[in-house]
Parts: structure tokens; sequence; C-alpha cells
């Protein structure tokens, strides 16, 4: 498994990804950066908003990269066939690339995170706002959420991966996977907020969520940004159920993923 | 036979140039006609619900601001709503909301932004005071107004001046001066040259309706009658001109002859 583990490190490592991603960093946290020129009132908290969204975009696209890179390619290019000659049995292959891509992932979100607070600190030169911003624990919580919310969205990638035989699938349904889990909030406040007139609307809807909440994850509960953005303390309970809820989804997901692995036959 | 293709599609790409410089596009004026549900905007924004918040106020800031035409400021008025649905905290968003909306008629929509924006950001003073500010001088409760004040006062590090400012309300009434004076220090609260013009057209709205009050109060003494018609200040030398609304809304009488901000009726405007 370490060995894996460090095979998935290291060929992320060399890889020109993080080159790759300092440009792309660079680029968005100049979006961010013009983005918070437009706010009247709040430059800073705007620029770290919108940067973090950026770090959420960037990233969740780089972990399903990296699932489609260290899983799926090794299959299309049938180099799978070396990978399990090596004593490891297929789970200790699968875990390690796992938690290998994960230790990428938490590099990656470090040196945006890093970049992120640089940029934030200088479009506070220009102009002091009234409601100060916090770039100590509650940004470092935040991106701690947001990487917990990853691990689910690789463990996503991983299970798709253990079964798909088109490499690309893993990154397309992941995508559609994460976007429809980080709405999946919104759309269940939308519901119970409905108006009397939509009463139909909502009585039809509300079984099908009630479902669906169990299937899918709220990872929307692991976007706390509004603690560094409006020193807004998250509820201790929520946040501990939602990194519960995330790690329980994910180990159902892996554990999928090994089971489904393990019976794969590779012609 | 590929120096051929070459050729042919350079003449294709410099002709298309000429055609597009011929035919010169012309931007229709901007203008917000569509408000797109908070919800969907959220999918659409990746399933991040504060990036689509930004969006929805970068949009507000960029198309909206400087227009007055009703059709825009009710789109104005719901986009901002949904952004508050989508992330209640954004300071833009309710200081926007407030420069403009209210103004021109749309109380609701502002007092459902401020209220959550005073609920959301429990340590800022400024939603609340404009939540409850909107209730003495558009709603003309003054009495809810300074309970509301009251609640949010310990947000202040020095509150004296918040009770004061209660008392006043309830003793006034609805005071064009007050108004003034909150505007006037959101002109200085900000440092963004659109929304400067969008609130210095406001500040001129409230000068021209408390000219005319002055004007209609000399006529009063003057003449011993009630004014019946705006139009009677200038026949009677009171005013040159009625003073013009930057706004393009106008001014009217209540029902004591009293000159007040005319707003359009709610139908008109469409708002629930």
């Amino acid at each position: 498994m370490k060995q894996a583990f460090l095979i998935a490190l290291l060929s992320g490592l060399r890889s020109r990804v993080f080159q790759s991603l300092f440009a792309a960093g660079l680029l968005a946290m100049g979006a961010a950066y013009l983005a918070g020129g437009f706010s009247p009132r709040q430059p800073g908290t705007v620029t770290l908003d919108v940067g973090l969204s950026m770090i959420r975009a960037v990233t969740l696209v780089l972990v399903l990269y990296w699932a489609y890179e260290l899983i799926g390619k090794e299959i299309e290019r049938r180099t799978i066939y070396v990978s399990l000659t090596y004593p490891v049995t297929r789970g200790q292959f699968l875990l390690g690339r796992y938690f290998g891509i994960l230790a990428l992932t938490a590099l990656a979100v470090t040196l945006l995170g890093l970049m992120l607070a640089a940029v934030v600190w200088l479009s506070g030169l220009t102009y002091e706002q009234t409601n100060p911003l916090s770039l100590k624990w509650p940004y470092v919580l935040t991106l701690l959420a947001l990487l917990l919310d990853l691990a689910v969205v690789a463990g996503f990638g991983f299970l798709v991966a253990s079964v798909s035989v088109t490499p690309f699938v893993p990154l397309a349904a992941g995508l559609a996977f994460a976007i429809s889990a980080r709405s999946l909030g919104p759309a269940l406040e939308y519901l119970s907020g409905m108006s009397p007139a939509q009463a139909e609307l909502q009585a039809t809807m509300t079984p099908v969520f009630e479902w669906l909440r169990w299937i899918l994850p709220d990872l929307s509960r692991l976007d706390i940004r509004y603690y560094p953005l409006y020193a807004y303390q998250p509820d201790l309970g929520m946040l501990a159920g939602s990194a519960l809820m995330a790690l329980g989804y994910t180990g159902m997901l892996l554990a999928l993923a090994v089971m489904f692995f393990n019976r794969r036959q590779f012609n | 036979m590929p120096p051929v293709a070459l050729a042919l599609s350079l003449a294709a790409y410099v002709i298309g140039i000429e055609q597009t410089e011929q035919s010169r596009w012309v931007a229709p004026p901007e203008q917000m006609r569509i408000a797109l549900p908070a919800e969907l905007q959220v999918f659409m924004a990746l399933g991040d619900r504060y990036l689509a918040a930004n969006l929805e106020v970068f949009r507000a800031l960029v198309l909206s601001i400087d227009k007055t035409d009703p059709v825009s400021l009710k789109v104005l008025a719901e986009v901002q709503k949904g952004a508050s649905r989508l992330n209640p905290a954004h300071e833009d968003n309710y200081y926007i909301g407030q420069a403009i909306l209210p103004w021109m008629g749309f109380v609701e929509p502002t007092q459902f932004i401020q209220s959550r924006a005073s609920d959301a950001r429990p340590w800022d003073f400024l939603p609340g005071f404009f939540h409850a500010f909107n209730r003495y001088y558009f709603e003309n409760r003054p009495q809810e107004a300074s309970n509301i004040l009251l609640g949010v006062a310990d947000r202040l590090p020095d509150n004296s001046g918040v009770l004061e400012i209660a008392a006043k309300w309830q003793e006034k009434g609805e005071d064009p001066h007050t108004a003034l004076a909150v505007i006037r220090s959101m002109l200085q609260g900000t440092h963004d040259a659109k929304l400067k013009a969008a609130l210095q057209k406001r500040i001129d709205r409230l000068e021209g309706v408390i000219a005319l009050r002055e004007a209609a109060t000399r006529y009063e003494s003057r003449t011993g009658r009630r004014l019946k018609h705006l139009s009677e200040l200038v026949v009677s030398g009171e005013m040159k001109a009625l003073p013009h609304d930057p706004t393009g809304l106008g001014y009217a009488l209540n029902e004591q002859g009293v000159p007040v901000l005319y707003f359009p009726p709610k139908k008109q405007i469409g708002e629930r």
C-alpha cells in the first residue's frame, strides 16, 4: 500500500500538473483580485469569497483528473498489469493510490490557499473595510473542510474507475456527482421555502429529495467559508456531523470500489 | 493543394473582417430583463452558492444600479433577493439594495434583504439600522422602527446616539432630512463611482422634495390656503420652476397637501 501511495504521490509530483496548477492558480487568483475590485464595500471579502470558489473549482477538476490519470489511464494503457504484479493486494493498490491522490490534493489546496491569502492581503492594501477577515484558523478550517469534500469526490471517482471500461467516465460522472452533491443543500432549502402557490410541486418533490438526501451526501455543509468571511462560527455539532457523514460516505465508496476492483477481470 | 487552401482561407478571413467592419454591431441598451431562480444559479455555478451570490451581485452592480426604469428595477429587486437567499451575509448586496431600491418604491424586497442580512451578520449594526429606517421612513411605522433599532443597538460600541434617534423618529414622523442624512452617510461609505452616482440621484430627489416642502409652507402662510397642485408653487411665484427629479419618478402631493416623493402604483411596477 505504501508503495502504491508513493507511486501516486511521486508520479503526481513529477508530472507537469503542479506547474500547470501554479499557472491556473495565478490566473484564478488574478480573477479573484479583479472580482474584489467590483465590490464597493468589501473588496477583501469578495476576493476571498471568489478565490475560494476558484480553489473549489480548480481542485475539483484536479482531483478527478488524478483519479483518471492514476487509475483510468493505467487500465486504458494496460500498464495496470505491471502495477498489479507487485506483491500487494488489489485493495492495497487501490487505497494506496487513493491516499496518494489525497496527499497531492492536500498539497494543491495548500499551494492555492497560500496564493489566495497573499492576494487577499494585497486587496486589503487599497481599501480598509469595516469588517476584517480572518485568515488564520477559520481559513485553515475552511480549507480542511474543502479537502474532506474533495476526499468524497475522489472516492466517487475511484468507485466509478473501478468498474468503468471507458477512462473518461470517472471524470464526467465525478463532476456530475460533485455538482449535484454541492447543490443539494440549496435545493433542499428552496424546497422547504416554497410559497403556498407551489404546494403541489413541493408535495411531489419533497419525497424525491428526502430519498436523495440519503443517497447523495450534502457537500454544501462542508462549505464553511462564512467562518473566515464573516467571522460567523459554524455550529460544532453540525461540523462534526458533516465530517462524519463525509468520512462514512467515503469509506463506503472505497469499500465498494475495492470490492468491484477485486472481482474485475482485465483481459 | 495546401497553398491554395491557405490562400482561400486567408481571403475569406480578410473579407470576413472587412465585412464586420462595414456592418458594425450595435449593442442593444443594457437592461436587466431576466432574474433566474437563485437555486438554478447554484447549479450553474458548479454547486457553489457563494459564487452564485457573487455573480448575482456583480450583475446588479454592472448592469442596473444606474437604471431607473421600472422593469430593470423589478428585475434588480429579484436578483438581489436571490443573492440574499444564497448568501444573506453579503455586505455589498444589502448596501446596494438600500442605496437603490426603497427610494424607487421597492421597499418589500429591501426589507427582505435587510432583515436577512441583520440576522446573518449578528455583529453588524448597519443592516439592522437600514431595516429600522425603512420601517420608519417608507413604511411609516415609527414604533416598530424604534423597536428594531433598539434590538440592534448593542452591536455598536457606543450606542447612546441610537436611543436618541429612536426617540426622534417617534416624535417627528416621516422626515426627508433624516433620509437625506442616511443617504449622505451611505455616499461616504463607498468608493464605487457608479454607486456614488446612483446615490447622488437619490440625494437630488430628496433635496427636491425638501425644496418643495419649504415652498409649500411659504405658500400656505402667505395665502392661507393648502396646496392643491404642485404647479401652483410656480404660478404663485414661490418657485421659478419645479425641481427636477433625476430618477424620473417625480413628486406628488399627499392628502394634506404636503409634497412627497412620488412612487408608481405597485401594480404598475409589477410588484407582488
